[in-house]
């Protein structure tokens, strides 16, 4: 065991050593540490340290191992006295892996930082230059630049004593990127115009920046809400991170991202906690990207906020687009309200879709992929108004049984297999009364297969229309409210027994159509 | 009515075809002509001459005292006028972002200090001449263009929530009118 209290600078050459004691070594509050020679290093030797600035030589850490020691400082977890970290000949810098699931920006500009003399004594008043380099902020807003050059991968943790902007000597700022330079009457004084000007001049911003002030004051979010901005929809997807985009009915159909940085929400399930808000926009063809916080606002506080700004009562969409196992449903259920629709776009087990389904039982709209097992039948009876089911690899068999479970309006089924057979005596139960709500089945079977006509109108009692007839149906394949008119023409007409109910079929090659008409 | 000016006379740039002229004398007694064309972009100005009876033969004789609006924002005003009196009417706008374009002339007559810029939009609002505002209100929905809310906060002076209440609290603590 060492004890090396009143040493501020330790350079220091390892070979092989015991871990435990190197542990005893980097855990003290050194200045400076620097560990040289070719030592294995490992993501817990990082964490341990404690000191001010850290130089390792020749280290083996892994992208992965730098992302998840980034995160953990991000939620203060991990040397909170750490100013400086480098790390020489470092050759694996991967962007993507060390980034993975973490707000950061990327800043091509023109920063100093000055390094503290009781850092670097030899280089006293010394200040280096950065001039791109990736910005993260810890939750407490504290701001990192990491910084890449030849194989030298260095961290930066800025400061009031250890940063400083050269050339504009500008007031230091550190919970902001520094794109903003006050002139010399920097504020107009927007709330003070009156009411026309004031409207004017927030219907000339882009929704982006409309939406950022209303982050600002319960003033601001009154006045942006009165500006009635128009979308087409709100869609929540669970990723490694959650994302909020919202739609706009717009010239442009342009898209909003906005990105929590809830990154570990579901290892610690911590969705309550606040987060910054990454956001990204189509502006003027370019995608600018900015983080905003305000103070404690959750996940939920974010979606909540844009929902009632956008004046919008629930999410459209939710997409499950990868795999949440530890992610609390409730939580996110309590953090984002109700959805409309259900996308389930990762591969889940039907147990975790159906948990999924039952959490948001007010769903209209489900989409997933297809599996035979007691827990999908038991989704299927959830009385959704639209299923859309999609074939896993190799494409199964959808069953009779199944088809009759569904009492859904919108039936939609992709790359399934559905037999002529199976086909067939769907239809037959259809017409004796099964399936009373359906009013759109449409299947689309795997590449390469076909319907035989014969085989599936075999038996059915049904008559040919003329090819020249063209008859007008409600299209439910998005949604039930505000559906779309296409038209069919021609087909195959069969009508239900005791209703009348008439529906027309159409059949091209591996697609079927099925419209019911209206009463 | 009749009032001398007390400074030079701030001519407008050439017009066409024997223009009818109109003479504005501003809250500093700075005069100025405008021609018919461009006077009418201003609702308030063109009810006010309409009102008054104006002619061809007694505009310039019967100078039009604008109290609210100083000499320096009616120059700029007067030059705005001048330039767009042959525009097509303003359109209404849906979409003002997408729907139109700053021109770069009218936006170097609008670099001008926040202060200024605001004075300026005060006086527009009061003459209701609707391009100039539109104009207006571009430069300063433009302020906000990469910007983050922290930011926005400081360009346009938001004051956070308590700093609202604060100032409302001050508002209904200080004595009202008295009488």
């Amino acid at each position: 065991m060492f004890y090396l209290y009143s040493v501020r600078r330790l350079w220091i050459s390892l070979n092989e050593s015991n871990q435990q004691s190197l542990h005893s070594i980097f855990i003290q509050n050194f200045d400076q540490l620097l560990i040289s020679a070719n030592s294995n290093l490992i993501l817990d030797d990082l964490l341990v340290t404690n000191s001010l600035s850290i130089i390792y030589e020749n280290s083996n850490l892994t992208c992965k191992e730098l992302n998840r020691f980034l995160k953990l400082w991000m939620r203060n977890k991990a040397n909170r006295r750490l100013e400086h970290l480098m790390l020489n000949s470092y050759r694996e810098f991967n962007e993507r892996t060390i980034f993975k699931g973490i707000n950061y920006k990327k800043v091509a500009e023109e920063r100093w930082f000055d390094k503290d003399d009781k850092l670097f004594s030899n280089f006293v008043n010394d200040a280096v230059c950065v001039k791109d380099g990736f910005d993260i902020i810890r939750e407490d807003g504290t701001r990192m630049t990491i910084h890449y050059y030849y194989n030298d991968l260095e961290f930066f943790v800025w400061n009031h004593n250890t940063l400083f902007f050269l050339s504009s000597l500008l007031p230091f700022r550190p919970y902001s990127i520094p794109i903003f330079i006050p002139t010399m009457n920097p504020t107009f004084p927007l709330l003070n115009l009156p009411e026309k000007p004031l409207q004017i001049a927030l219907q000339n911003m882009e929704p982006l920046y409309q939406l950022a002030l209303s982050t600002l004051s319960a003033r601001t979010k009154v006045l942006v809400k009165s500006l009635k901005i128009q979308i087409r929809k709100t869609n929540i997807h669970i990723r490694e991170e959650i994302s909020f985009s919202i739609w706009k009915l717009d010239f442009n159909q342009e898209d909003w991202y906005f990105l929590t940085n809830a990154n570990d929400a579901y290892i610690s399930n911590e969705l309550e906690e606040p987060c910054y808000l990454e956001t990204r926009a189509w502006v003027d063809d370019q995608i600018p990207i900015f983080l905003w916080r305000k103070e404690g606002f959750t996940v939920k506080n974010w979606v909540q906020h844009f929902l009632d700004v956008l004046n919008r009562e629930e999410i459209d969409k939710l997409f499950f687009q990868w795999n949440p196992e530890n992610l609390n449903l409730e939580n996110l259920h309590q953090a984002i309200g109700d959805v409309n629709q259900i996308h389930i776009q990762h591969e889940l087990s039907a147990e975790r879709c159906l948990q999924i389904v039952q959490h948001f039982q007010s769903a209209q709209v489900l989409s997933m992929f297809f599996e035979i097992s007691e827990n999908f039948q038991k989704i299927l009876l959830q009385n959704f108004e639209i299923v859309i089911l999609t074939a896993r690899q190799p494409p199964a068999s959808i069953d009779l049984d199944t088809l009759l479970t569904i009492n859904s309006c919108s039936i939609q089924l992709h790359r399934l297999i559905v037999t002529n057979k199976t086909l067939n005596r769907f239809l037959k139960h259809w017409i004796a009364g099964s399936n009373p709500n359906i009013r759109h089945l449409s299947i689309l079977l795997p590449a390469n297969e076909v319907f035989s006509e014969t085989d599936v109108f075999r038996g059915v009692v049904c008559s040919y229309a003329a090819e020249d007839r063209e008859l007008e149906f409600k299209d439910y394949m998005e949604n039930l409210e505000n559906p779309e008119r296409t038209t069919v023409a021609g087909g195959i007409d069969i009508r239900r027994k005791e209703s009348g109910t008439t529906a027309t079929i159409k059949l091209e090659d591996g697609q079927l159509r099925m419209n019911v008409w209206d009463d | 009515m009749s009032v001398e000016p007390e400074v030079p006379i701030v001519q407008v740039e050439e017009v066409r075809e024997n223009p009818v002229l109109y003479k504005i004398i501003s809250s500093d007694n700075h005069v100025f002509t405008i021609s018919e064309h461009a006077v009418k972009l201003s609702k308030t100005l063109w009810d006010l001459i309409t009102n008054l009876g104006l002619t061809a033969e007694n505009a310039l004789d019967n100078p039009i005292p604008v109290e609210n609006v100083n000499g320096k924002n009616m120059e700029t005003i007067v030059q705005f006028c001048e330039r767009h009196k042959y525009d097509e009417e303003e359109p209404e706008y849906t979409n003002y972002i997408r729907e139109f374009v700053l021109p770069e002339w009218d936006r170097q007559l609008l670099s001008i200090d926040n202060e200024e810029l605001f004075q300026l939009i005060l006086a527009t609002n009061y003459l209701d001449i609707q391009k100039l505002m539109d104009y207006c209100c571009r430069v300063i929905g433009d302020m906000a263009k990469d910007k983050t809310p922290e930011e926005l906060r400081i360009i346009y002076g938001i004051p956070t929530d308590a700093e609202d209440d604060a100032l409302e609290r001050s508002a209904s603590d200080s004595p009202g009118p008295s009488g």
